[in-house]
């Protein structure tokens, strides 16, 4: 018989049943799964929300849309455009035309922007009179006419990227991928890889990147910096994406791919978290991704995230969320409700996501 | 009403056109309907009759031109028809840029693309570009798109968006805008209507004679000359 060790008074005696795997996550499972998140900051109770991110961060713009919360959608489409073509072109996907930003050095690269680098200075591809930006290589389906239109939707773009986050109270950004390609003359960071959607693939001046935790580290420390230079007060919360990796150029298996790039992706939103009061992890990864859900989440695919998963995420979110500020943005609330009831008024549309083009899938 | 020349179908641009065929002698089958109807879609492309309507009064007024002009639908054989339908710029314009869209980079707002205009013309006009597609697959049948009134970008981008698509279908065009930059030159102020927007007789006289110099309907050789 094997007699019971003595306990003495310890650290773990006073925690709440929260800390404890079997209390907290084994007996309810996963419909009973509660107080996993709970904002840091007291919001006001009209808070606007600007999302941004990969493929994932669109269920959150959904969400918040379909809630009627304060969704700041800056770059619409002209009125009476259908959802289907509104899709299409990327409008009301994310606050602003930007399709889906995969790693933190794009979000970089794209507040640089916002923040006064040259527009003109990602590049442009022409693919045979068909011009691509190559921060978003699909936000036309057939393509800009010009390098000087390409250039102008960019611009249009970014002017809206700043706008959101001047009137954000929340910035929510699910980071996707580590995994990218750049250019290795001028350092520029692609959305996809040259030649998955646009532009023309040369070994000799696209390379392959898989960034690390401190490269991601100080993306997001030059993103937060940027994003308070637009707006000292917004917040920025982070989530990471479940949805594995489509298809990984790192030499490894897909599945040890993905597990790399989650959890370097999700390390670091814990730790920029732990260290900046304006900054807080949402846990969707965990909830999707966790033993609880026993896979249940995904589609066939393994990769796709189901509609239950989707809502079992944004009830946690907004279980967690604290509106209990008084409301501070009054009647210049009023275009923004306008501009969502218009986009209520789509019907529910796919998914945008590029990163699946790699296999084939979209 | 005697056999017409021509049938000249479409919205109030086609007071010009009208005035500008029987200036020229032409007998005019003309259907008029309100810019309203065709914008909102109450009008549709008909395998048989050409156009219909679901609604009477509309539906009333298309076949009342089929059967005075004694045709089976509006499109048929060795009939030209001078069409002003499918733009509706007045309509379709202003609602677009309500939020600050603009084809036109310099104004600082939502820049739309020159594809995003082709997409949102056809998802606005497609059913009536499908009915002159089809119509000009059965008969002689020209679009003249309305004039240019005052520079703008975005009004010309969705014009030459709803051009592009139905000469995309086979139709023949007759588009101002043709070699005009991306503002457009205004329609002069002698051939202008005097609510500004539309043209007058003197504007209308000029396209249809110009129609007849390209023989899309007939002209100066086949009927006598209006008195200058």
């Amino acid at each position: 018989m094997v007699k019971a060790m003595a306990r003495s008074p310890n650290p773990y005696d006073t925690l709440p049943p929260r800390a404890f795997w079997r209390r907290a996550v084994a007996k309810p499972g996963v419909a009973g799964l509660a107080d996993l998140w709970s904002s840091p900051w007291n919001l006001p109770a009209d808070a606007r929300f600007a999302t941004y991110g990969s493929c994932f961060a669109q269920h959150i713009s959904r969400a918040l849309r379909a809630r009627g919360m304060g969704w700041i959608d800056a770059e619409p489409a002209p009125p009476r455009t259908p959802a289907d073509v509104a899709e299409a072109f990327g409008y009301s996907v994310f606050s602003a035309r930007t399709a889906n930003i995969y790693t933190a050095a794009q979000l970089r690269l794209l507040l640089d922007l916002a923040t006064g680098a040259a527009i003109d200075g990602p590049e442009v591809w022409d693919d045979g009179g068909q011009f691509r930006c190559s921060l978003r290589p699909a936000i036309e389906p057939g393509g800009f006419a010009s390098r000087d239109e390409a250039l102008a939707s960019r611009a249009s773009m970014i002017r809206a990227l700043r706008a959101s986050v001047v009137h954000a109270d929340v910035v929510v950004f699910t980071l996707g991928l580590t995994e990218g390609w750049v250019s290795t003359r001028t350092g520029q960071p692609y959305a996809m890889c040259p030649g998955t959607l646009g532009g023309t693939f040369d070994a000799g001046v696209h390379g392959f990147v898989n960034y690390r935790s401190a490269d991601i580290r100080a993306d997001l420390d030059a993103s937060l910096a940027n994003l308070r230079a637009l707006n000292p007060l917004v917040k920025l919360l982070l989530t990471v994406s479940p949805v594995p990796l489509s298809a990984t150029a790192s030499g490894d298996h897909v599945l040890v791919a993905t597990t790399r790039s989650k959890a370097t992706l999700r390390t670091v939103a814990a730790e920029l978290a732990a260290d900046d009061a304006g900054v807080d992890y949402f846990p969707s990864y965990e909830i999707i991704t966790g033993a609880p859900a026993r896979m249940a989440f995904f589609e066939d695919n393994l990769r796709s995230v189901r509609p239950e998963g989707v809502a079992a995420v944004m009830g946690h979110f907004f279980a967690g969320l604290r509106l209990t500020a008084p409301a501070r943005h009054g009647a210049a609330e009023s275009p923004l409700r306008a501009m969502r009831a218009a986009r209520r008024a789509m019907r529910a549309e796919a998914l945008v996501c590029e990163e699946a083009m790699l296999d084939g899938e979209a | 009403m005697a056999k017409p020349d021509i049938l000249i179908i479409g919205d109030s641009h086609t007071a010009a056109l009208v005035a500008g065929a029987e200036g020229m002698g032409l007998a005019v089958g003309h259907l008029y309907l309100s810019g309203n109807h065709w914008h909102a879609g109450h009008v549709t492309g008909h395998a048989l009759r050409g156009l219909t309507s679901g609604r009477r009064k509309v539906a009333m007024a298309i076949n009342r031109l089929r059967i005075d002009a004694g045709i089976p639908g509006l499109f048929v054989p060795g009939l030209p028809v001078v069409a002003s339908f499918g733009y509706h710029l007045g309509r379709m314009v202003p609602v677009f840029g309500i939020a600050g869209h603009s084809a036109d980079p310099a104004t600082g707002g939502h820049f739309v693309s020159r594809g995003f205009c082709m997409a949102y013309a056809r998802a606005l006009r497609g059913g009536l570009v499908d009915a002159l597609v089809a119509g000009a697959a059965r008969a002689p049948v020209v679009v003249v798109a309305p004039p240019v009134v005052q520079p703008d970008a975005t009004a010309m981008a969705l014009a030459r968006a709803v051009t592009a698509h139905l000469r995309a279908g086979g139709v023949r065009v007759v588009d101002p805008r043709d070699g005009m930059g991306p503002a457009g030159s205004p329609l002069d102020p002698d051939l202008r209507a005097p609510d500004g927007v539309h043209g007058n007789a003197a504007y209308g006289l000029a396209v249809m004679r110009d129609l007849a110099a390209q023989g899309l309907i007939p002209g100066r050789d086949a009927l006598p000359l209006p008195a200058e």
